[in-house]
């Protein structure tokens, strides 16, 4: 995915208002607590699943967790929790900088 | 997530098994159409398993037929379904309710009566009333009556002073309290009599008669405060203490403290020559050990000497062992003293003060922790003794309580009945 003027403007808005970056720019989350769980929110659906890795397809692009014995506590249209005992975490093919 | 899975458990769950080529693809899509997967494992490439609700999985079904998925029940879970269950098995129901009902009924009857505080030769007895009275194992406790059953106990039994009936769970617990009476020979008449002979200092009644006045000469047993009083025949017996009435006098326990100057003589005698025994310096120890009634013994039994004093310690161990044991230990320590024969010859001075010694320790025997004070002492030497003759004088109390024998006509000095009325205020 490539930068877009739109892209740019939305960014400078969100700097000028002090708001909250990934509700104007479509960005998603990654929350880890500890090595047991990693929330990733505003996702756009899993791209691959094994106990060992789990691909989470973002509008920016990949969240890619790897681990053991992972399994997909819940995951509904916002988020998708990741339970198991994860090793790394990684951002892949990302948009921009 | 303890939420979440209280309201998984309520509403019902499955844990399905799915086997198919694309089961991210079916993940995706469910959630997209809002159905949620929880838990989700896989085990293969090809077969995941994951938990979803009872409306989940029927939205799950057309999604999976749709990418050539199996989707399979593997467990069903949670109240809907237990429910369901249930409705299958009548008779478990039946009988759970059964249960509960019959739990029900049973606990709302009498099973235990306990009694407290009863004198135990009435126990049974006021069992028996109590059950007379409904109070039984299975009576229903909503009847149970437990203010009117106290009361009707105190009515049966006057010698209660006290009655509750309590009621725990399936258990009544009924207590009384005994009243504990005045034994009646402490209510009996009685005089207050010299204990000695005296000369009475102060005389204080507290209730009953005087008899004597201070500088009276009391002789032993001769009545002080009398236990027998004059009565006016208006009179009320009841402020006074007076038990019984007759003839114009009223019987009571008299009380109060007589005071008196008491005499104590003592005489003692020493003799100027005579055998008496001394230690030689020889002694022997012997030890026991006393446990129960059974005794150890190390080192001689008896007397290795002719002549001999002997000395006993006990000791006994802590009352911690004792308790232990359940019977008390004691160490037990012997000496054996031997002593010898020795004829002696003192003079009058030596035989005084000996023959002295013995009669003070005589007399502050007798006196006790009373002050007393030396009236008299006399010396009388013959050719073979000192012979000394001791008198203290003490002021002491000296009245002790003597029972009023049914008949015994009331003692002399006392005031006229018939002119007691203008007396009783002052003796009250």
């Amino acid at each position: 995915m490539r930068r877009s003027p739109r892209d740019r403007l939305a960014r400078r808005v969100a700097d000028l208002f002090e708001l909250p970056k990934d509700v104007i720019l479509d960005l998603p989350t990654a929350t880890v607590l500890g090595n047991l769980q990693c929330v990733v929110e505003n996702h756009r659906g899993i791209i691959e699943y094994l106990p060992e890795k789990v691909r989470v397809n973002t509008a920016r692009g990949e969240v890619v967790i790897t681990g053991r014995e992972l399994a997909i506590g819940s995951i509904s249209q916002d988020e998708i929790v990741i339970e198991g005992r994860i090793t790394s975490l990684a951002l892949q093919d990302w948009a921009g900088e | 997530m303890h939420v979440l899975r209280l309201w998984s458990m309520l509403s019902g769950y499955v844990i399905i098994r799915v086997k198919g080529p694309a089961l991210e693809r079916l993940v995706n899509l469910a959630a997209s159409r809002g159905v949620r997967l929880y838990d989700i494992r896989r085990v293969s490439p090809d077969v995941m398993y994951a938990q979803t609700s009872i409306g989940g999985f029927r939205a799950l079904r057309p999604l999976a037929r749709r990418l050539n998925c199996a989707v399979s029940i593997r467990r069903k879970g949670g109240v809907p379904f237990l429910l369901a269950s249930l409705g299958r098995r009548k008779a478990l129901t039946a009988g759970v309710f059964l249960f509960l009902a019959l739990l029900y009924a049973l606990s709302s009857l009498v099973w235990f009566i306990q009694l407290t505080g009863a004198a135990p030769a009435r126990r049974a007895e006021m069992l028996a009333y109590l059950e007379s009275q409904g109070l039984r194992v299975g009576a229903p406790i909503s009847r149970l009556d437990r203010e009117g059953l106290a009361k009707n106990l105190l009515r049966r039994y006057p010698s209660l002073t006290w009655a509750s009936v309590e009621v725990r769970g399936t258990l009544v617990r009924v207590k009384v309290v005994e009243k504990t009476l005045v034994p009646p020979e402490e209510l009996a008449p009685r005089h207050l009599v010299a204990r000695r002979d005296g000369l009475v200092t102060a005389c204080l009644p507290l209730r009953g008669e005087p008899l004597v006045k201070p500088g009276d000469t009391v002789v032993r047993g001769q009545v002080l405060i009398s236990g027998v009083v004059p009565l006016g025949p208006e009179e009320s017996p009841t402020g006074s203490g007076v038990a019984v009435r007759e003839r114009g006098f009223g019987y009571l326990r008299a009380e109060g403290t007589v005071r008196a100057r008491v005499w104590y003589e003592a005489v003692s005698v020493a003799p100027l020559s005579g055998v008496m025994e001394v230690p030689t310096g020889r002694r022997r120890a012997a030890k026991g050990l006393k446990v129960g009634s059974w005794r150890l013994w190390l080192g001689p039994r008896s007397a290795p000497f002719p002549r001999f004093r002997q000395a006993v310690a006990r000791r006994p161990l802590p009352g911690g062992v004792t308790r232990i044991l359940g019977f008390p230990v004691e160490l037990l320590d012997v000496t054996f003293v031997e002593l010898r024969q020795v004829h002696y010859h003192r003079g009058v001075a030596l035989a005084e003060q000996v023959a002295l010694q013995e009669a003070e320790g005589r007399l502050r025997r007798q006196v006790g922790p009373a002050k007393p004070q030396q009236v008299s002492r006399e010396v009388e030497r013959t050719s073979t003794a000192v012979r000394v003759r001791l008198l203290w004088e003490v002021e002491e109390e000296i009245q002790t309580s003597c029972p009023i024998r049914a008949g015994e006509p009331p003692p002399a000095g006392l005031p006229d009945p018939s002119k007691a009325a203008q007396r009783s205020e002052k003796r009250d």
